[in-house]
Formats: C-alpha cells, structure tokens, sequence
C-alpha cells in the first residue's frame, strides 16, 4: 500500500494490527469507499465516530482496510489495484 | 463479481469531477441576507450558503463555501450557476426537478437543468443522495427565511 503513488498510510509501518488506515488525497473516503465498493472492495469511510482526531490530523476523514487471519495475499494484491485504480480515476 | 463500472462513470461525470476540484461561486457574501449551515453529520459533508434577495424575493446573488465528498461540493457549485438570478418560484421548480432527478429511477432528465442533470448518476447510489441534497435544503431554508441565520441537517428526519 506504502507503494501507491497518492496514497498516504497512518501509523506505524511495523508492529501494528490489521486495520489501516489511509488518506488518498484526490479523492474524499466516501468518493473512495463508493468507488472501491464497485470493484467489490469493502472499506470503511469517514470519520470513524472520532470527529476531534480527524480535526487533529487534518483530514475530513479516513478509508479503512481491515484485515484478519482468513484474508489472502491475492486479496490484497488486488486491492492495490483497485487503489492505484482509483488515484487514476479521480486525479 | 458483477462489475456495475458504467454506474461509477455515470456518477463521477467529469463535470462533477471538475465542479467538486473548481467550485463556482466559492466564497463569502459580505452583505448575506440569509446564511444557512447545510450539515452532514454522517458523512462530515458541510455546506454554508449565503444568499442575498433582490425586490421580488428572487436570489440575486448565491455563494457558499464548506467541505465534503465530491459529490455534495460538486452539487453545490452546480446548483449555485444554476439558480443565481432566479426568481422564488424557479427556484423552487428546480429544486423539485433536482430531487427527482437524483431519487426516482424513471426521471428522463428534464432539459430544463442543464448541467445540473450531469448528477443523475446519485440515484444508482441511495447512500449518496443526502449528499447531493445538502445544498438544495439549504437554499430552500434560505428562501422560508428572509434575514438571519438557520441550520439544516441530513439527520432530520423529512430530509431528502
């Protein structure tokens, strides 16, 4: 994910659990979560119920990609296809 | 997987795209007589309009600034070319035909919106239509108003 242009990811890129979150910024988490959601890619959007972080950062919100042990590697190649996708789509 | 790509193309026009990147009528309205805060507190969509009335009640001037998703920045802007110098009653047409156009699978787009009917592709996508009608509830609260300040809001529940 650290590799797609226009993507920026949140957090540690070591030791962390399995949700990330990330900040495209041609395109607002909703823009990107209806978009991902077309290619069947389930993400969350938003602010999270967590409006003053979002005001800390300085983001009108976040996608969010969870993972978990039955998630595949194929999965999430495909994933950053549909991310480096949707950079292109709303540049 | 069922690929709808054609609704994502038919949603993101690039007149939407281009509104949402360069909005018109971006700004502050000094001598405002109505400013109305348009809130989606859901998605964190916000749309301040401000709106100033000529001797009929028409809108003379409309500017707005705010945040959000393309969709309901893109829709702002689009609506505020489109209403700008129209008299009450126009405005209100518009904002029935826009909501149509945006709800109801069966609307053939009406030539009277011009640009506006680039926003069709919302009906394809029912959790984006609050979205989209952020900004029209905001002007239609200016007009049942005609000085001060109010507030809208998606969470109400008549909305859209």
């Amino acid at each position: 994910m650290a590799d797609v242009t226009g993507l920026h990811v949140l957090g540690p890129s070591r030791d962390r659990g399995g949700v990330i979150s990330f900040v495209m910024g041609a395109a607002h988490p909703h823009d990107l979560t209806t978009f991902a959601d077309q290619y069947g890619l389930a993400l969350r959007g938003g602010h999270h119920c967590n409006q003053p972080l979002m005001r800390r950062f300085g983001v009108p919100g976040t996608s969010r990609a969870s993972f978990y042990l039955y998630s595949t590697r194929e999965e999430i190649d495909r994933m950053v296809d549909i991310l480096d996708k949707a950079v292109r789509f709303f540049k | 997987m069922n690929l709808e790509l054609g609704d994502l193309e038919e949603l993101y026009q690039d007149v939407i795209l281009d509104h949402s990147r360069r909005p018109r009528n971006f700004g502050e309205l000094s001598d405002a007589a109505v400013r109305v805060h348009g809130d989606n507190p859901a998605c964190g969509d916000e749309i301040h309009l401000a709106v100033k009335f000529d001797g009929n009640g028409g809108l003379e001037e409309i500017k707005f600034t705010g945040h959000g998703c393309a969709i309901s920045q893109a829709s702002a802007s689009l609506m505020t070319t489109k209403l700008k110098g129209k008299s009450r009653d126009e405005v209100e047409e518009m904002l029935g035909a826009f909501h149509d156009l945006v709800t109801s699978e069966n609307n053939d787009a009406p030539k009277k919106l011009g640009d506006l009917r680039a926003m069709r592709g919302v009906r394809k996508f029912p959790q984006r239509v609050k979205c989209a009608m952020l900004p029209w509830r905001a002007v239609e609260q200016a007009l049942r108003q005609t000085e001060g300040e109010a507030t809208v809001s998606t969470e109400e529940p008549e909305f859209a």
